[in-house]
């Protein structure tokens, strides 16, 4: 069992499915949680369910977020997740959205990861820092070009943050998660539209919030002392086929 | 002359020691009309327009910063005005700064990220649209980096926007291969021209030869020899290639480079 009793972990994100999922597998071993997010109601709910820690964020203030992490006593993890997923063709995509996809999915993971990292260093944490991607960063996906592009951009970070963080002890790694049933998913885990996602996945199913949470337990834990740099692909075997159709979502966009 | 009647447009061309220029230089000696941009420059941007007056081209300079997507759209109505259509979009314009992940600033975060990903994006979505009106397919070429798939300490930041052309490009291509356009990005190494003549490296000759020395093939890339992998994808050598990622850096990014 991943034994991860006092250790306290910030967890970022903006879909509640999938914060739910990863605060339950998390406090199983043992962690406590404070999470981030800039909707006040979704962090109310969590903590009604689970206990967590609140940690508003101020969205206007993301680039200077350091000195507000600081006020969070003990940090030994960070999971930094995605605000948005947005879908829909390269061609019609607006430059407001580009605008939005980059701040949301890509600059507050650079601010958050960047002051979760400061944190652990001034507090001689040997700690570990997970980005949760998307397996639209590893193959290209029809209709994902706004958001497989900004998590992409997280790669390189992710690997140099890495490499100098390592003199620290810190780790970073990243989670490419696949087809995951989540808010951001539901509109596509129709009885049908499931049935054309699970054909294209080897382990024959589409994976759950908790899945992603046991494996940033891992990511956390001693068990990946001599990881860093890292994706970890938890799709089920997604990124092996091919899908049917020309778009990986099995209904039409409009 | 495999580009008689084609008509290029390239953006970040105006200094000639510019790759955008080494790639405008080599479609023209294909014989395609090129269209030269920069977001300034002008007076380097007529230079650039005579020059390939006097290789028998068409030529056209256009002033505008790709991170504005009416300027963006406005020069692509101004290339077609000039020469009916437009067959070929270099989106070549990028830029770079040093800092190490703890050190990254949001000025220079957000600077980087505006031209090689948003402006990017403006300079292909508006070639893409026009294409698809045009109704005769298409070419889109990005100069990508050798930092693609080889990460730098100093570079998190720009190596990402390069990193995630892997991404851009094959969705891009993926969902433009129905207009017959094809999407494809090369990555160039070390390149003698002003945007790495500020890298904090190359600052003596101590510092360029010991990058050279990197180089499995001992030498700086040439922008004519970064011109030639764009003619590659934008002839009908390249036909059949899309979603492609081409290294043009003599090695540089398959060999292990000491730091």
């Amino acid at each position: 069992m991943i034994d991860l009793s006092g250790k306290h972990i910030l967890i970022t994100g903006g879909d509640i499915t999938l914060l739910r999922g990863i605060i339950k597998q998390v406090q199983s071993a043992g962690a406590t949680v404070t999470v981030s997010n800039h909707h006040f109601d979704v962090l109310v709910k969590l903590e009604d369910e689970f206990g967590i820690t609140k940690f508003p964020l101020n969205w206007n203030e993301l680039d200077h977020t350091a000195p507000y992490i600081d006020r969070i006593k003990q940090i030994d993890g960070a999971i930094i997740c995605p605000f948005w997923q947005p879908v829909g063709r390269f061609v019609d995509s607006a430059p407001l959205e580009w605008d939005d996809a980059i701040d949301i999915n890509y600059e507050a993971a650079v601010y958050l990861s960047q002051a979760a990292a400061k944190h652990m260093i001034k507090n001689k944490v040997s700690g570990s820092i997970i980005f949760l991607t998307s397996v639209a960063t590893l193959m290209p996906l029809v209709d994902t070009s706004l958001y497989g592009t900004s998590l992409a951009m997280l790669r390189p970070l992710a690997k140099m943050a890495a490499v100098d963080c390592g003199q620290y002890g810190i780790r970073v790694n990243m989670i490419a998660m696949g087809w995951i049933e989540s808010n951001s998913t539901q509109a596509y885990l129709t009885d049908d539209g499931k049935a054309f996602i699970e054909r294209g996945i080897p382990l024959g199913q589409v994976g759950t919030p908790q899945t992603v949470g046991d494996a940033c337990c891992f990511l956390l834990s001693d068990l990946s002392d001599y990881m860093t740099g890292t994706v970890l692909t938890v799709d089920g075997g997604y990124t092996l086929t091919r899908s049917e159709g020309q778009s990986p979502y099995p209904t039409p966009i409009d | 002359m495999r580009l008689k009647g084609k008509t290029a447009l390239v953006t970040g061309a105006a200094d000639n020691r510019s790759i955008g220029w080494g790639i405008a230089r080599a479609l023209a000696e294909e014989g395609a009309n090129v269209v030269v941009n920069d977001i300034s420059q002008s007076d380097k941007l007529t230079a650039r327009v005579n020059d390939l007056k006097q290789m028998g081209c068409g030529g056209l300079a256009v002033q505008a910063d790709i991170t504005d997507h009416e300027a963006v759209d406005d020069m692509i109505e101004q290339a077609v005005d000039e020469f009916g259509q437009i067959d070929i979009v270099c989106s070549n314009a990028g830029i770079i700064r040093w800092e190490s992940f703890l050190e990254i600033t949001p000025e220079n975060l957000r600077a980087i990220v505006n031209v090689n990903i948003k402006g990017n994006a403006n300079v292909c979505r508006s070639a893409a649209k026009q294409m698809i009106k045009q109704g005769h397919g298409g070419r889109i070429i990005i100069t990508s980096s050798v930092q693609s798939d080889m990460h730098f300490t100093v570079t998190p930041v720009y190596g990402g926007t390069k990193h995630a052309m892997h991404t851009f490009v094959g969705v891009l291509a993926l969902e433009l291969a129905p207009y017959n356009i094809t999407v494809n990005h090369f990555g160039p190494g070390w390149v003698r021209s002003a945007l790495n003549d500020i890298a904090p490296d190359q600052q003596n000759d101590d510092g360029i030869e010991a990058n050279r020395q990197n180089v499995p093939l001992k030498r700086d890339g040439l922008t004519s020899e970064m011109g030639r992998a764009a003619v590659y994808f934008a002839s009908a050598d390249g036909d059949y290639t899309t979603g492609a990622f081409i290294r043009v850096d003599g090695g540089l990014g398959i060999s292990k480079y000491s730091i």
